[in-house]
């Protein structure tokens, strides 16, 4: 559990290695902490040590005509693909990051939460692998995401509001990370709605009899 | 050995020498890709492409492409060298950087082309100070920033074997921890305690901050 994405999460990012449901949440958090940023930019160095010191491997004749003559060629539409979407109406007050707006763009016409349980709503992402949740959540203030452990890593990035645990509290731009095995509660801060990005790359396990109850209410 | 030793007979005036020729490499790309950025210069770009475009080939190859795909997303590396050249910007890091982060992404959206997303970091948008919220850094600030980031790079050759084997494994042939663990035999924990470690030390090496 940290507020900054661990170092080691922050090289499988830069070296494009990452699961895609880590690589966005690493994203959002990147995009939110200026330390964290410095960080990649630090890891995107070394990186970029290796490529110059890593050997040549010569090209096909004819690589550089073949460069030149793409050049000529009108740009293909992909490279407008890199703008950044707009929120959906109903996000824009809450300055999401980048990253998450273009997941966000992938679902077509989003237009409101959808209730999950009493004090959660949510909009489903797509994930790219099977078994992997990604959501944005809206926390209701004050509530409590009852005692639960995860099946796989799980990330949570928070946007607005702040969620709570162990006597921390995680605020717009921090990272919470909790691998399988660490089980914990959470409590939503009160005053706002806490909205957050929550990436399970497991199934939740409840480990109270309110959170299974819960659980099996959101399946429906 | 001497590190005059080691360079060998070629560097005859000694390591400053070869320190210097990055410099010049470094000061030289950077005017290159302003010619290219400022005059869509084809000869500076065809400069570019002879130093640089072999680099990426082996990078790629080394993740595991095959030649053709290699050569390929070579091209369309350097393709993009050209089109966003405006976007480069030698006082937040330096060309092979920026190659190394256009590799990956191409890479990356190329391996998950059968109907994936693209991955979503930004050729242009990472660096200090880009976060909301943030002070946009000073020039000094910058100049430091960047000359620390490249003494970072220059400083992996004198890491403990057991730590630069780590950072091979995952920038250069692009492995996740788990299997640098797996081919290493060793525990994930010792791998990325490993990385912890090597990278406490190049900033150690550096003198630099330790912001945490």
């Amino acid at each position: 559990m940290t507020h900054h994405a661990p170092e080691e999460m922050l090289l499988e990012y830069v070296a494009g290695t990452s699961t895609d449901a880590a690589a966005l949440s690493t994203a959002c958090h990147v995009a939110l902490c200026g330390a964290c940023a410095a960080r990649v930019a630090e890891l995107e160095a070394v990186g970029g040590g290796f490529l110059d010191a890593g050997g040549v491997e010569p090209l096909a004749p004819g690589a550089l005509e073949a460069v030149l003559a793409r050049i000529d060629a009108p740009p293909q539409p992909r490279a407008e693909a890199a703008a950044v979407p707009a929120a959906p109406a109903f996000l824009t007050e809450f300055q999401l990051p980048r990253p998450l707006l273009r997941r966000l763009a992938e679902v077509p016409a989003v237009s409101d939460w959808k209730f999950v349980v009493p004090g959660m709503r949510a909009v489903d992402l797509p994930a790219s692998a099977p078994g992997v949740t990604i959501r944005l959540i809206a926390f209701k203030p004050g509530v409590t995401i009852p005692f639960h452990d995860h099946g796989g890593p799980e990330q949570i990035v928070v946007f607005t509001g702040a969620l709570e645990e162990e006597g921390k509290r995680f605020e717009r731009g921090d990272i919470s990370i909790r691998d399988s095995g660490e089980r914990h509660e959470q409590r939503v801060a009160p005053g706002v709605p806490c909205i957050a990005l929550v990436v399970n790359e497991g199934k939740l396990q409840p480990l109270t009899l309110r959170g299974r109850l819960l659980l099996a209410l959101s399946r429906r | 050995m001497s590190l005059q030793a080691a360079a060998g007979p070629r560097s005859s005036r000694g390591p400053h020498a070869t320190v210097l020729r990055a410099v010049d490499d470094r000061v030289e790309d950077g005017a290159l890709m302003t010619a290219v950025a400022v005059h869509a210069d084809r000869e500076a770009f065809g400069r570019l492409f002879g130093r640089y475009a072999p680099k990426v080939k082996a990078h790629l190859v080394a993740r595991g492409a095959p030649a053709g795909v290699a050569d390929e997303l070579t091209q369309e590396v350097m393709l993009i060298v050209w089109r966003k050249a405006a976007l480069f910007d030698a006082g937040k890091g330096s060309l092979v950087t920026w190659l190394y982060t256009i590799s990956r992404n191409c890479l990356l959206n190329h391996l998950r082309a059968a109907g994936r997303r693209e991955l979503d970091i930004d050729v242009e948008a990472t660096g200090p100070g880009d976060g909301p919220g943030d002070a946009p850094p000073t020039g000094e600030q910058q100049l430091i920033d960047r000359e620390r980031r490249r003494g970072l790079a220059a400083s992996v050759e004198r890491l403990p074997p057991e730590q630069r084997e780590i950072l091979h494994r995952a920038y250069w042939k692009g492995q996740t921890l788990q299997e640098c663990a797996d081919e290493i035999q060793i525990p994930l924990g010792t791998v990325k305690t490993r990385v912890r470690l090597a990278l406490a030390r190049l900033r150690e090496m550096l003198g630099g901050r330790s912001d945490e």
